[in-house]
């Protein structure tokens, strides 16, 4: 009876892989595919299968004012807050690896801890905070609430890089005669750019993404696109909100293949 | 023209008192060390008896507790490591990936604000030195493991270091290719003149390349001298163990007048007494005495002179170049290790195993250990 173990224990893996990738391509690049789909139809209303074809809903996107206006101010957004967060994340990701700083483990897991908090909780409490610093909703609000959930991705992946590579590059560049500051930028930056630039593209998609905090902080002129589209949807239902997500998409889609090209998505995976 | 104009004043390096604890571990025990102008010294120990420490110590990586470290006659002891002006190279060479192998090497240069052209020339001498001439433009990755190390060595000495640290140097390297860079790293050296630490754990290594060696043990030095005087007259078993295979004698000893003495060691129901030339006068009481395997001939008639041992081939091996046997000694617990070199092929006399043979040596061919 040698059989049985040795054909569960090599089959059922396998079984639950596939059955994942069903449900995965089901559940999340299906309802995507429709979405696509949809945007291009003829009629007046979300219909699938679409008919015909036609680019009149990205059209109707780019005409419509707040549209336009919110995607501005997401892409807007998503810049500053990869700046900010880089600024901010990548000397704390730095000191915490390689800075002779009591309890950097503590420290790394506090920096982390945006992570596993509810976003809303986040939001709702910025919202009170920055309010009574007399901020109130405003693109700087926004900044800084971004900011706050996009640095942990910043710091994960620049501080996964920077651990991953040894000190004596650093220490042999100290005893060849360079200071702090010229080991920073012709040895450290260079062998971390790939972290940075991958933590920073990862926090424009998460700014570009978000709905909960920024739905907090909307006004007419700090909406961002997805809130806007959730108010659209609450009074029309017609394709360019297809569109608006489809767009939305190609650019996620596009900072996705940038950081799996420099980076590797697998080093990621673990972030989100 | 050449590599002459390479050469850095060489200056002597100095270690006073130097202690350093990591938490309860003692990495180094208050060790002083010299080393004069223009010798490779090596560091020989085993793992974790402080080598590294002392060399890290040196660089400025870490601070000692106590003691100071002097170059030239300097206390560098306040400088950070970037103006100590040393040469160091780490045991995976830690060439800047991201850097050509001409702007590696150029690295410590541009620090130095030395100027284009002169860091050019400067640059192609020292890849001619370490024979990779129109190397400039490769990346590290595209090198073996043999050349990254020479261009990692031409990094270190471009700058004209007072002194240069190895850790380790070659021990990423194959067996074949660390022989013969040990020869170069020798050649290089002794053309740049540069007072040069090399730590190994590799007793061999240590021997050929250096003209002084150290030995540690955790946290001490135990012994400094020439190669030939720390293989030959160990002052401690340790040392005597680590440099090679090594016999050791115990017993009563007792002064036997003009720096000879003898000591009478007994197995099972005999008692041998065996003479040893020592020149301080130690005490009287236990002590040891090694015998290094090729020191000692085997004969089946007892020779009249020396000292003498007799035993029963245990075992035998042919190793090549030498003969090594195994002779338990009646009364002994382990056996004696004799190394015999393989003559001609005709005329030499193999030992079998079970067979009784004489051990003999010459009274100065062992030596007494002192300080255990
Ligand atoms: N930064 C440190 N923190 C704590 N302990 C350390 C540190 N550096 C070294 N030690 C300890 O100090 C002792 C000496 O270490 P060192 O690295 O000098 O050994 P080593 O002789 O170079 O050994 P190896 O041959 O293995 O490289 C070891 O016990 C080591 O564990
Ligand atoms: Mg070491």
């Amino acid at each position: 009876m040698n059989w049985l173990p040795y054909s569960v224990s090599s089959r059922l893996p396998r079984l639950s892989l596939v059955a994942y990738m069903v449900a995965f391509f089901v559940f999340l690049l299906g309802p995507i595919f429709i979405v696509v789909a949809i945007s291009f139809t003829t009629t007046e209303f979300v219909a699938f299968p679409p008919k015909g074809f036609t680019w009149r809903w990205y059209e109707r996107f780019f005409d419509y004012e707040p549209f336009v206006n919110s995607f501005i101010v997401s892409v807007e957004l998503a810049v500053a807050t990869a700046l900010l967060g880089g600024f901010i994340g990548i000397p704390a990701a730095l000191a915490v690896v390689r800075g002779r700083v009591p309890f950097a483990d503590s420290i790394m897991t506090f920096l982390l801890s945006p992570l596993s908090m509810p976003l809303i909780v986040i939001g709702f409490s910025l919202l009170f905070f920055l309010s009574a610093l007399g901020l109130g909703v405003s693109f700087l609000s926004l900044l800084i609430a971004h900011t706050v959930i996009s640095v942990p991705y910043i710091v994960r992946t620049v501080a996964g890089v920077y651990r991953s590579i040894s000190p004596d590059y650093e220490e042999t560049a100290a005893v060849l005669g360079a200071n702090r500051i010229q080991i920073f930028f012709y040895i450290t930056l260079p062998m971390i750019k790939p972290g940075i630039f991958a933590g920073m593209l990862f926090a424009m998609l998460i700014s570009i993404d978000n709905l909960p905090i920024s739905f907090f902080f909307g006004s007419y002129e700090t909406n961002t696109l997805p809130v806007v589209m959730l108010s659209y949807l609450e009074h029309q239902f017609d394709p360019s909100v297809a569109a608006a997500s489809s767009i939305q998409l190609v650019v996620a889609v596009i900072g996705l293949f940038i950081v799996e090209r420099i980076y590797g998505l697998d080093a990621m995976a673990p972030a989100t | 023209m050449g590599a002459s104009s390479s050469v850095g004043a060489s200056l002597e390096l100095r270690l006073e008192g130097i202690s350093k604890r990591f938490g309860q571990v003692v990495a180094l025990d208050r060790s002083d060390l010299t080393v004069e102008p223009g010798l490779l010294l090596s560091l020989l120990g085993p793992s974790g008896c402080g080598k590294t420490t002392t060399l890290r110590i040196i660089a400025g990586f870490e601070s000692p507790d106590t003691g100071r470290v002097v170059i030239g006659d300097r206390d560098v002891g306040q400088l950070p490591p970037n103006k100590r002006g040393l040469g160091m190279v780490f045991q995976n060479y830690s060439l800047f990936p991201h850097m050509t192998v001409g702007e590696n090497i150029a690295f410590g240069l541009k620090m130095a604000r030395v100027g284009p052209r002169e860091v050019r020339s400067r640059v192609g001498e020292m890849l001619d030195l370490v024979h990779l001439p129109g190397f400039e433009e490769r990346y590290p990755h595209q090198l073996s493991g043999g050349q990254q190390q020479r261009v990692a060595l031409a990094r270190s000495l471009v700058t004209r270091p007072a002194v240069l640290l190895l850790d380790e140097p070659l021990g990423a390297l194959d067996k074949n290719l660390r022989e013969n860079m040990q020869f170069e790293l020798r050649r290089i050296q002794r053309t740049l003149g540069t007072t040069t630490i090399l730590v190994t754990h590799d007793q061999e290594e240590a021997l050929t390349l250096s003209d002084r060696v150290v030995v540690m043990n955790q946290g001490k030095i135990l012994q400094v001298g020439s190669p030939n005087d720390v293989y030959e007259f160990p002052h401690t078993r340790f040392v005597s163990e680590f440099l090679g295979a090594s016999n050791l004698f115990e017993g009563g000893l007792a002064h036997a007048g003009d720096g000879t003495f003898e000591l009478a060691v007994t197995h099972g129901e005999d008692t041998t007494v065996l003479r040893v030339l020592h020149d301080d006068n130690v005490g009287t009481g236990e002590a040891m005495i090694a015998v290094r395997p090729e020191k000692i001939s085997l004969s089946e008639e007892a020779p009249d002179r020396g000292n003498v041992v007799r035993g029963e081939v245990a075992g035998h091996v042919f190793r090549g170049s030498y003969h090594a046997y195994e002779i338990e000694v009646a009364g002994r617990d382990d056996p004696v290790f004799v190394y015999s070199q393989a003559r001609s092929r005709s005329g030499e006399q193999v030992f079998q195993p079970g067979q009784a043979v004489h051990m003999s040596w010459d009274e100065s061919d062992s030596v007494l250990l002192t300080d255990n």
